[in-house]
């Protein structure tokens, strides 16, 4: 194993934006509580680790910039700055600059060639414009002396355990990597390498929360450094051996003493701090003293955060991890060989042995599959900044909630809707939170509340986000969605409000009435949506006018494992993910209506648009022998599948297929089954696209609203009759069909009301609304409708069929009624369903609770 | 440079060997419907599933049937997804510059897209595929 200065280099830079955003989360912490010191010290040792950091890399720019925030820091742990509104803004400004030349370490090495020596007023300058109190700090700071946690060294339980099993001894040694004759990184990494192989370490590390000040000892440098030997004899020999000079040693454990019975000397060694093998002895606590000023002190607790003696966590690099993945993959897929190979056999020793090596590849993929989850707190530690920045460009005032960040979800996924997250937490701020005034007048409290959660759920990670502001402004929505000609003026009043919330997802659209600093700038919804889906997820909103919003995203927990049904088309097996599915049901040639070249299917009175999958695939002439149907969920929108026969679930591993094939939108990707055959995964939502059920199509020629009369045409329309008049109804406006006894129509004060399932619904006759003279029949369906937030009905004897009509002849002056038109030679009278609801309901104000 | 050279067909097909990531045999190929005619289909290889390409129909050329016996050639792009059928391997060779020959000038527009030119080696008339198109 060799040391690359590069990869050490990309770590520095991953642990530095840790560490800064745990000091982000500190000052903020401070901002809450101006009085917490542990913040303070917080924010201070992860600046510190950083510094001590750089001094490996000689960076000199962020050492410096670093010394300079300790000793401003300084002012606040000796009292004499306490933490205001300004000097809470200047830290974290100072942060973000440190972020810069983290993030730009050669703009940092130009520069430390640009100036060979006094840096200190160069780093200076680099400090942010500071507050008023500010230029003080810097040089007198610079001479106080540093107060540094004494932690003490945690050596985790488990190496102890190890060592007493072995029989070996256990040697802390502490060295100054600064005073090894090695000059460079390089030399020193062969230095450690040369211990290696002699020796057996353990661990090595520089203990962050004892690095004593890197100037002010008079220049010199140091970097305490530590190792933990687990030798047979005494270590002295192999430090010699690998050239590490002035170290100094500690036995921490010696299987010798331990023999003895008694406590080994030296008063600080944790087996005679507690004697016995027990649980106790969790941590051995050894406190060497450093050459530093911190010893001095008290020590301070140790803080939540404290990055030494985590034996908890390693870093992987992600690419080793997909290696690891890919061979495990292949193992399934052998192991499956060899079990079909060896049933074939019939040995059953041999079969044992099969089955109990494929138990053991099934676990180890499983667990691998395991270690690309991360917290969801890896993204929601980043919302309290973002939060406050927002909450200060609009003079707001935010308290923000977290719950369910332990959650966990692929590192892929949650890379990929990281940014879409942070996008909605700026806009629920922005746009959704009050001002404080306005939040008085409203009569709320002047802080607003924004609420972050997640759960998990049968592999399915659902997020909210919840805020109490002013929730979606409807009218503005229509407003902005006519001026920006997303949809036609007459057409926008008839939208409800679920149609209205999708408009906020199209591109281009956004409502900010003026460009703001964090939000509004026309990027938005759409973008975050798109994001969601990419992941295989989806995105609603939900709100009510002066409450608040609620935005629900929901994400499969990871990508690279799905549950998909395997199915047969044209003799062969593909696979349909399970979360597209909703139902599965036998084929039932009696409710399959054809209308021109598209086939509808009547399920419980649900018209769905029905493909064949056997058909899209292989053609029409395969199709006959379909006997099966899924429901399949696609862009929020319900279709039938059929299929020549449904074959078992299986867990697939989705392998991501060649541009040549990915780029049909007709497949997810490819997948092994368990045989070993390769299986094509069937793309949910491009299938609709490519059968022209999109969902994306019809909510546009909803929206759209003006279509020329040759493509109203072409347009569908649900048909029914009611009296002796036929109606027309777009089916885009997704009606649902209810079939209800004519007894079961109520009326009650003057109202006409039915049951459905367990909600009061009220009834429209067109007939009275239109005055069209035939009289009432007797109701047996009734059109169900989304409508203001409540649900209404329109009466219909019979459905007859999905349709498109002819040409329609528009008639203005009776609200509901669109026009009149042609099918199959017969007067259809053409609805727009939600504006005859609210005609015929126009009267009564109260239906809607 | 040196190629790796097979035979399809009638005809010897060469590749940069810096863009060949393995040589296999061709399990069974599962065709994808809608896929472009030259996707032959794809193959599991060890748990990858890789689509494999029939270089003749993509250079718009008549070619036989594939036979049972055939091996693939796996490509060395970002995601080793993609590889070229193969009736049978040849071998690795150094292709000399003076065997590198101009591609015919009666070739159609999808032979100048693929194919980076001819050469003669060993008295058999190699079709050197053009790199940059196989690199995705």
């Amino acid at each position: 194993m060799s040391v690359n200065y590069e990869t050490l280099l990309a770590d520095f830079r991953v642990e530095s934006a840790e560490l800064l955003e745990a000091a982000e989360a500190r000052v903020l912490e401070l901002e809450r509580d101006a009085s917490g010191a542990a913040s303070v010290d917080g924010v201070f040792r992860a600046i510190h680790t950083i510094k001590g950091n750089a001094g490996i890399f000689e960076l000199k720019t962020i050492i410096d910039f670093a010394h300079d925030f300790e000793s401003y820091l300084n002012e606040f742990r000796d009292g004499r700055r306490s933490a205001d509104e300004q000097s809470i803004d200047f830290m974290l400004t100072a942060i973000d600059r440190l972020r810069i030349l983290i993030a730009d370490p050669r703009a940092a090495v130009e520069s430390l060639f640009a100036r060979p020596s006094g840096s200190k007023a160069n780093a200076s300058q680099a400090l942010p414009a500071a507050p008023e109190p500010e230029p003080r700090s810097a040089p007198e700071a610079s001479a106080a002396p540093l107060r540094i946690p004494a932690a003490p060294l945690r050596i985790p339980a488990a190496l102890v355990r190890r060592a007493r099993e072995c029989g070996r001894r256990l040697t802390l040694v502490q060295f100054d990597a600064a005073a090894q004759p090695a000059r460079t990184l390089r030399d020193f990494a062969a230095q450690l390498e040369r211990l290696r192989e002699l020796a057996n370490v353990e661990l090595a590390a520089v203990h962050s929360a004892k690095l004593p000040p890197l100037s002010g000892l008079n220049g010199r440098r140091t970097l305490p450094y530590y190792l933990l030997l687990s030798t047979v004899g005494p270590a002295e020999p192999f430090l010699k051996a690998a050239g590490i000079v002035r170290g100094r040693t500690k036995l921490i454990f010696d299987p010798v003493a331990e023999d003895a019975a008694r406590p080994p000397a030296g008063a600080a060694t944790p087996s005679s701090a507690s004697p016995g093998p027990d649980a106790s002895q969790a941590f051995a606590a050894l406190p060497l003293s450093v050459n530093s000023p911190a010893s001095a002190n008290p020590p301070a607790a140790a803080a939540p955060g404290a990055p030494a003696g985590d034996d908890a966590h390693f870093r992987v690099p992600i690419r080793l991890i997909e290696t690891l993945l890919q061979a495990a993959g292949e193992a399934v897929v052998a192991r499956n060989e060899l079990l079909q190979r060896s049933e074939e056999l019939g040995d059953l020793s041999i079969l044992g042995s099969a089955r109990r090596l494929g138990q053991l590849v099934t676990r180890l993929q499983e667990n691998l599959m395991r270690t690309r989850l991360q917290e969801l707190n890896y993204v929601f530690q980043k919302i309290p900044r973002i939060i406050r920045d927002a909450a200060q460009a609009c003079g707001k005032r935010v308290a923000f909630e977290a719950e369910g960040g332990h959650v966990e979800l692929d590192r892929t996924l949650l890379d990929s809707i990281s940014e879409s997250l942070l996008h909605l937490i700026r806009n629920a701020v922005d746009h959704g939170i009050e001002t404080p005034e306005e939040r008085a007048r409203a009569g709320k409290n002047e802080t607003g509340r924004l609420r972050i959660s997640a759960a998990l759920e049968g592999g399915n990670v659902t997020l909210v986000i919840e805020d109490d502001g002013r929730g979606l402004d409807f009218d503005r929505i229509r407003a902005r969605a006519i001026e920006r000609g997303l949809v036609a003026r007459e057409r926008a009043d008839l939208l409800s409000e679920s149609e209205l919330t999708d408009l906020i997802f199209m591109p281009g659209f956004s409502t900010a009435e003026r460009i703001t600093e964090t939000s509004g700038r026309g990027v938005g919804m759409d973008v975050v949506r798109e994001r969601f889906r990419a992941a295989g997820g989806s995105i609603a909103v939900t709100s009510e006018r002066g409450r608040g919003s609620r935005i629900t995203a929901l994400l499969p927990q990871t990508l690279s494992i799905t549950v998909c049904l395997m199915v047969l088309c044209g003799k062969e097996r593909y696979a349909i993910p399970r979360q597209n599915l909703v139902e599965l049901a036998l084929l039932d040639p009696e409710r399959v209506q054809r209308v021109n070249d598209r086939r509808m299917y009547n399920l419980r009175g649900r018209m769905l648009p029905l493909i064949s999958a056997t058909a899209l695939l292989y053609g029409e002439e395969c199709a006959a022998t379909e006997r099966y149907l899924a429901v399949v969920r696609a862009d929020r929108r319900n279709f039938a599948l059929s299929l020549d026969d449904i074959l078992n679930p299986e867990e697939a591993v989705i392998r991501p297929l060649s541009a040549h094939l990915s780029g049909l939108e007709l497949y997810a990707g490819g997948a092994i089954a368990g045989d070993g055959e390769p299986t094509l995964i069937l793309d949910p939502a491009g299938v609709a696209r490519r059968c022209g059920i999109d969902h994306q199509e019809s909510g546009d020629s909803l929206a759209r609203g003006e279509t020329t009369s040759s493509e109203q045409a072409s347009r569908e329309y649900l048909l029914f009759s009611y009296g002796e008049t036929t109606y027309a109804i777009d089916i885009a406006a997704a009606p649902r069909i209810f079939p209800v006894a004519p007894e079961e129509i109520h009326r009650s004060a003057g109202r006409e009301v039915a049951r459905v399932r367990d909600d009061l619904v009220p009834v429209v006759r067109l007939d009275a609304l239109f005055r069209a003279g035939h009289g009432a029949g007797p109701v047996r369906h009734l059109l169900l409708f989304a409508c203001d937030g409540g649900t209404a009905g329109i009466a219909a004897e019979e459905a007859l069929t999905v349709a498109a009509i002819g040409p329609i002849q528009t008639q203005a002056g009776v609200p509901g009624l669109a026009g009149r038109a042609l099918w199959n030679d017969r007067l259809t009278l053409v609805v727009e369903p939600l504006a005859a609801i609210r005609a015929g309901l126009a009267e009564d104000l109260t239906w809607k609770s | 440079m040196e190629i790796m050279t097979w035979i399809r067909g009638d005809q010897a097909y060469g590749l940069d060997l810096r863009l060949c990531q393995e040589v296999a045999l061709c399990s069974r190929l599962k065709s994808a419907p809608h896929a472009p005619p030259y996707i032959a289909g794809i193959m599991n290889l060890r748990g990858d599933v890789v689509t494999v390409i029939d270089v003749p129909t993509l250079l718009g050329r008549q070619t036989r049937e594939r036979s049972a016996s055939g091996a693939i050639v796996r490509l060395k792009n970002a995601r080793r997804d993609a590889a070229l059928y193969a009736d049978q391997i040849l071998d690795a060779l150094v292709l000399d510059e003076s065997a590198e020959q101009e591609r015919p000038a009666n070739f159609s527009e999808a032979e100048r897209r693929y194919v980076q030119g001819v050469a003669l080696v060993g008295g058999r008339l190699i079709v050197v595929l053009n790199p940059e198109e196989f690199r995705i």
